[in-house]
């Protein structure tokens, strides 16, 4: 049997956990729908009667919606540092889990974004952003950064599908409809495996696999230096670039261990992701923990010393209990140390703990986003005269919650549409016979 | 006996409920109105009016209060209007001058009342401001530049009489207050005067506007009038063109640096595509073959 029929036999054998949709999968399908139609409703509401049916006011100008904005862009290095890094460094064990990094990364940077045109007031008056923008503000900056990360990213994933498309074209057993079909040999490009393809096809990847992890940085430094440009206590600050760079490596690969799960659990596909993965992937994570941990201490303890007045304000309603105390000793300690000791502690590491430390680090790096918009926003330097009680406190209206529902039921739905229409699994990689067996997966 | 000891707590339980009568009617805090008088120099007159109330040896303001003021003479009572105090229990009305008000002999009275409420008392407060003239002259003898101030009043009888013993402030109008230049006393004719100071700074053309008032008189309230000359020293504005974060031209540097970065990354995607593209054609040559 040579290479084409093995990665068509494997094709056929990954294409069948994704069969028939189970009733578990029709339910939560319309489940995730009728969350959306909420948060359509949502917006309906919002663009019709205005932001006064959101929680924000003149303090607090950004809500959930900008922490929503940073989390999903963060989680979006799940493809690009994961993906990237990986592939550069040819770990051949990345190979079945590097599809699941490159779609999370799409998907949720097609997500992300929408939050910023959630905050604006007009919304109308987005393309003002390219007509009108300065090239000195850091927004116009996120903005050109975020759509060329957009371009690259789906560019990446469709350089990796390729190989499949060009199976899934050729493929006689599954049943794909006459359209499903054509499309894919659309997208295959006349791929047929010549040794120049393959070789222009590799060159293609590794290029992209180098453009996407500055890239990524890059919008990540970009969009923390939209705060930290911006003379804020609790915002100005130098480390912000890195400390977002990391916080959003975390949390991406944190979703990343989570996606993996669902795949190996609910898709049985423990064949292709196995334990080995969620023990390399959780070392990643106990790293990514820890740099997360020094960043925050460091960033915390600077400013704490430093005792400047208005710095002081926005970190004691930090420290207080009966202000942001519990979220803030939640989202600096248990985020980091409960990941921690389940993928660092030999004893407690499996598949369940690793992936509940992931989700508790995605929660506690949510909740970490909320802390670093929405207490500085409510200290303002200049007091607004005459402002009124709600001004003080933001809390988020059931229209900003439907809406961030929404995002992640998208983001969910996204997922189980793209995994019918393209292998999850890269099959034409792991059918592929390494030339060196001596894989740099296997030192480590 | 027992008579005796029901007629004792009966008269205990009506001393009682006394004491707490006249203890709700103690719980109404008494509240108590201030109030002020401006005129301006377009003739705008305003009132201003302060809110508040003593609690636990405090004076505290009291926000959101609505309070009527009038102006009243013996026959006529004019409503002005309503007002609502803010945060810091203060409010004002504006008093257009087309309005006509009723006078006095020698000036006019104002009244501002608060109807209560469940916490606080009715209260009322009237002020009676006689009424003041400010005229302006302005002189130039060498580089002395003089500001005189003639101040007059209405009597008893209604005639304009000079105002003398009566404080005035001298003022430049900058951009978000008014600058003092000087504090005088009116003689017996009325009059006072001061230097205008030669460093002064007017705008392209050197003018300034100075306003002169009486401020918080006793009598007049504060009566303001103002006039324009160009005395100041002239405003030379030279526009630099400065490529910089404030201005509409981004620094040089940063232009390069972002046509470096995205063209970097963009020529890359373009490989990337002409890459696919030539993948698609050796593909397609070699179904031919």
């Amino acid at each position: 049997m040579d290479q084409q029929e093995i990665a068509q036999q494997k094709l056929v054998e990954i294409s069948a956990h994704f069969g028939k949709p189970s009733k578990f999968s029709k339910v939560l399908f319309v489940f995730l729908i009728l969350i959306v139609l909420l948060a359509f409703y949502a917006l309906i509401l919002q663009m019709t009667r205005g932001q006064i049916v959101t929680g924000m006011r003149d303090y607090v100008i950004w809500g959930i919606y900008e922490v929503n904005f940073i989390f999903f862009i963060g989680i979006s290095y799940a493809g690009a540092m994961i993906s990237g890094i990986l592939h550069l460094l040819h770990v051949e064990w990345r190979k079945p889990i590097i599809r699941i990094a490159e779609m999370i990364t799409v998907i949720s940077v097609l997500i992300g974004p929408l939050y910023v045109l959630l905050s604006m007031g007009r919304m109308d008056r987005f393309l003002h952003i390219f007509e009108y923008g300065r090239i000195q503000s850091p927004i116009v900056w996120d903005v050109i950064a975020i759509t060329t990360y957009l371009g690259c990213s789906i560019l990446f994933l469709y350089l990796a599908l390729i190989r499949d498309y060009a199976l899934l074209r050729d493929n006689k057993e599954l049943k794909i409809s006459n359209f499903r079909r054509k499309i894919y040999r659309k997208l295959a490009a006349t791929y047929h495996e010549l040794p120049l393809q393959k070789k222009l096809l590799n060159r293609g990847l590794s290029l992209m696999s180098a453009i996407i992890i500055p890239l990524a940085v890059i919008v990540h430094s970009v969009l923390a230096w939209i705060f930290g440009m911006t003379i804020r206590p609790g915002w100005h600050s130098t480390i912000f670039a890195p400390y977002f760079v990391i916080a959003a490596v975390y949390s991406g690969t944190a979703v990343l261990i989570i996606a993996m799960w669902v795949f190996h659990k609910y898709y049985h596909l423990e064949e292709y992701i196995t334990e080995k993965h969620f023990k390399y992937i959780g070392l990643i994570l106990l790293v990514l923990a820890g740099l997360y941990g020094y960043f925050t201490f460091s960033e915390y303890l600077t400013v704490w010393y430093g005792s400047e007045t208005w710095e002081l304000e926005v970190i004691y309603k930090l420290f207080d209990f009966s202000d942001y105390g519990a979220w803030f000793y939640l989202a600096a300690f248990v985020g980091v140390l409960v990941p921690m000791i389940f993928t660092g502690i030999p004893f407690f590491r499996n598949i369940n703990t690793i992936t509940a430390g992931a989700v508790i680090a995605v929660i506690c790096m949510w909740i970490k986003r909320y802390l670093i918009i929405v207490p500085t926003l409510e200290t303002p330097l200049l007091p607004v005269q005459d402002y009124r009680p709600e001004y003080v406190h933001y809390h988020a209206s059931w229209v900003e919650w439907s809406l961030t529902a929404g995002g992640v039921a998208l983001f969910l739905l996204f997922f189980m549409i793209f995994i019918r229409f393209m292998p999850i699994i890269p099959v034409a990689d792991i059918s592929e016979v390494p030339e060196n067996k001596e894989f740099v997966s296997e030192k480590l | 006996m027992i008579l005796k000891k029901v007629f004792r707590i009966i008269l205990i339980m009506i001393m009682c409920s006394g004491v707490n009568l006249i203890a709700r009617a103690d719980d109404l805090i008494i509240p108590q109105i201030s109030a002020a008088y401006f005129k301006f120099s377009d003739g705008t007159k305003r009132i201003t009016v302060s809110f508040s109330a003593r609690e636990n040896d405090k004076r505290v303001n009291i926000p959101d209060a609505e309070l009527q003021i009038i102006a009243q003479n013996d026959e006529i009572k004019t409503t002005l209007g309503n007002v609502v105090t803010n945060q810091l229990g203060k409010a004002s009305l504006d008093i257009d001058p087309s309005t006509t008000l009723p006078t006095d002999q020698d000036g006019y009275t104002f009244s501002v009342f608060f109807g209560g409420n469940t916490k606080l008392d009715k209260a009322s407060r009237s002020i009676h401001v006689t009424e003041a003239f400010l005229e302006i002259s302005l002189n130039e003898n060498d580089t002395i530049k003089t500001i005189t101030v003639r101040v007059f009043k209405r009597n008893e009888k209604g005639e304009k009489v000079i105002a003398p013993d009566i404080p005035v402030e001298f003022n430049v109008k900058r951009l978000f207050c008014l600058y003092p230049i000087g504090n005088e006393k009116t003689d017996s004719s009325g009059l006072c005067s001061t230097e205008f100071p030669l460093n002064m700074p007017g705008d392209k053309t050197g003018k300034v506007i100075i306003v002169v008032r009486t401020p918080d008189n006793e009598t007049f309230g504060t009566v303001e009038e103002s006039k324009n000359i160009n005395w100041g020293k002239l405003l030379v504005y030279e526009a630099k063109p400065i490529r910089g974060l404030g201005d509409t031209d981004a620094p040089l540097w940063m232009v390069y640096t972002l046509l470096v970065l995205l063209s970097g990354v963009w020529l890359h995607v373009f490989y990337i595509i002409f890459l696919v593209i030539r993948i698609n054609i050796i593909g397609k040559k070699a179904i031919k073959s």
